[in-house]
């Protein structure tokens, strides 16, 4: 830990902490055709800090989180956390992630979902850290409880949990409540901001949500489709810790207006190219 | 969310409506004259006569005979599957393998059992007196073959990618994924297969001894009865193989639901 400190002073900007993603291309390939899903995106962000990424469906974002969390490789450039890459990242059991499914194991109750990343690592499960992490996340009394037996929201709040049991030091959120109706929604991003809040980690969300984009980060990567290209960097200055009174704050809508702009056009049209 | 009594309900009507239609049909469409002019049955004796041969007959027929089918279904089901789940593994493991080894499930399906039982008869021989026959236990094991292969391989197959990604993510290797995900994601389709199987292996065991030659069986049991026009005992031996291939059936549905289950009240948790 005090190593990554010290490389923190010595160089920002480089590779040496928090994320890294430097001219990053992904092409698939469908039959012949060749499909861009993302063309030439850097960016960086501060270790500790909360980056989203921010545009429409097909814009790429969803890949560059599977890029990070090493479920796809890339077909140029390079992405890095702390200036590890993501196999290093994987093995050793440095990332946290919870995607827009919940993808808990239906015969494993909630605190045996919790702790499969431990299993694997075969590290000691502390059984403190355990009740810690379920209190954190509002899971109390619902340990023994199968998925099927949790709404939506529970089990995204288990999935979180599970990203949080191994203290990851990049935690990777793919669109986490993207499946859950508006209130659960909106009030799980509250919980997270707590969570977050409480176990800091450098975090990576993709969203297509401008507001809790905003509300949530420090950075907010806007993106735009076909092919998929970071627009711009909206840094967010909102003070922290914050709370939902922001959200009412002109600074807020400011940036809000900012996205939408640069999602939308000024006139309302989409700012794609086609 | 229908409760379970209108459907018990429904399969009581329905037995009691079959068992209506059976008696009807067999004093009066199957009936014939015997030689003083008096009604009797004939090609179907009435529910009445069944149970009275069953009385007849009584407990140690259908025990003797059962006991020796029951072991080469059981032993059947046993090599068949063991088999089934060992070329699934191979097939899965070695992904070149897995055309080659559905072509080979898929014939042990297409190929009609009652021609292979006479080839297995002559390679096996007959068997001894009182002893199972293994063209029975051949016949069994062909019989459940295809479906729990297939079963495994698609019960694997579809597993929930995300719930890979997930283990891959936190480190995990190929391994991990079988044995944390993989293996129990694809125990219901392996139960299914199995539940199916359970009757195909007893049904398959009677057509082995059909060719395989036991003295003892369900098999020689039914060409007895009908070579001697025993017609009530003919449908005393194909009633009770059909409850015991049903009894197979829910023995394998009674413990897919114990083991798993995630599979059944899955949906029913909102």
């Amino acid at each position: 830990m005090s190593s990554n400190i010290d490389a923190t002073t010595q160089s920002n900007q480089a590779l040496g902490s928090g994320i890294t993603i430097s001219n990053l291309s992904k092409t698939f390939k469908i039959g012949k055709e060749k499909i861009v899903a993302i063309d030439n995106a850097s960016l960086h962000s501060d270790r500790g800090s909360f980056l989203s990424l921010l545009g429409p469906s097909g814009c790429g974002k969803s890949t560059i989180l599977r890029i990070l969390a090493g479920l796809e490789t890339p077909t140029s450039g390079f992405a890095t956390v702390d200036g590890k890459d993501p196999a290093d990242l994987r093995k050793n059991h440095e990332l946290g992630i919870a995607f827009q499914d919940s993808a808990l194991l239906p015969w494993r109750s909630v605190e045996s979902n919790i702790t499969l990343p431990l299993e694997i690592s075969g590290e000691e499960l502390d059984p403190k850290v355990l009740a810690d992490i379920i209190k954190l996340v509002g899971l109390q009394g619902f340990e023994k409880a199968k998925p099927a037996q949790l709404s939506g929201g529970m089990r995204q709040r288990v999935s979180i949990a599970r990203a949080l049991i191994v203290q990851p030091s990049v935690l990777l959120l793919d669109e986490p409540f993207g499946a859950l109706d508006d209130m659960t929604r909106q009030r799980l991003n509250l919980e997270l901001l707590r969570i977050w809040t409480e176990k800091p980690a450098t975090t990576l969300m993709v969203t297509h949500g401008i507001s809790e984009a905003i509300f949530l980060s420090d950075q907010v990567a806007v993106m735009s489709a076909r092919p998929g290209r970071i627009q711009e960097i909206i840094e967010v200055d909102l003070p922290r810790p914050r709370n939902i009174e922001m959200m009412r704050s002109p600074e807020f809508h400011t940036l809000v207006d900012q996205a939408s702009e640069l999602l939308f056009g000024a006139h309302g049209e989409l700012a794609a190219d086609d | 969310m229908t409760s379970s009594r209108p459907r018990y309900l429904g399969g009581v009507i329905g037995s009691l409506a079959i068992i209506a239609l059976w008696w009807i049909s067999a004093v009066t469409l199957f009936s014939r004259t015997d030689s003083e002019g008096k009604t009797i049955t004939g090609a179907i004796p009435t529910p009445l006569e069944v149970i009275q041969g069953f009385g007849v007959d009584g407990f140690e027929f259908y025990f003797k005979n059962a006991s020796i089918t029951l072991a080469e279904a059981g032993l059947g089901f046993l090599f068949g599957n063991l088999g089934a789940i060992a070329l699934a593994a191979v097939a899965l493991a070695i992904p070149r393998f897995e055309n080659l080894a559905t072509q080979i499930a898929v014939i042990t399906y297409c190929i009609p059992i009652v021609a292979i039982g006479p080839i297995i008869r002559l390679v096996l021989g007959a068997p001894g007196q009182g002893e199972p026959a293994g063209a029975a236990i051949s016949l069994a094991a062909l019989s459940v073959f295809f479906t729990t292969m297939i079963g495994v391989l698609t019960g694997v197959k579809s597993t929930d990618q995300a719930s890979l990604d997930v283990v891959s993510v936190y480190g995990g290797n190929a391994w991990h994924k079988l044995i944390k995900v993989q293996l129990l994601s694809a125990l219901p389709s392996v139960f299914a297969a199995l539940k199916i199987a359970a009757p195909a292996s007893f049904l398959g065991a009677i057509l082995g001894e059909y060719v395989g030659g036991p003295d003892i069986g369900f098999g020689p049991a039914l060409v007895n009865a009908q070579q001697s026009l025993e017609v009530a005992r003919v449908w005393g031996l194909a009633l009770v193989s059909g409850a015991i291939a049903g009894l197979g059936y829910f023995l394998f549905g009674f413990i897919a639901k114990k083991v798993t289950p995630w599979a059944s009240n899955g949906k029913a948790g909102h």
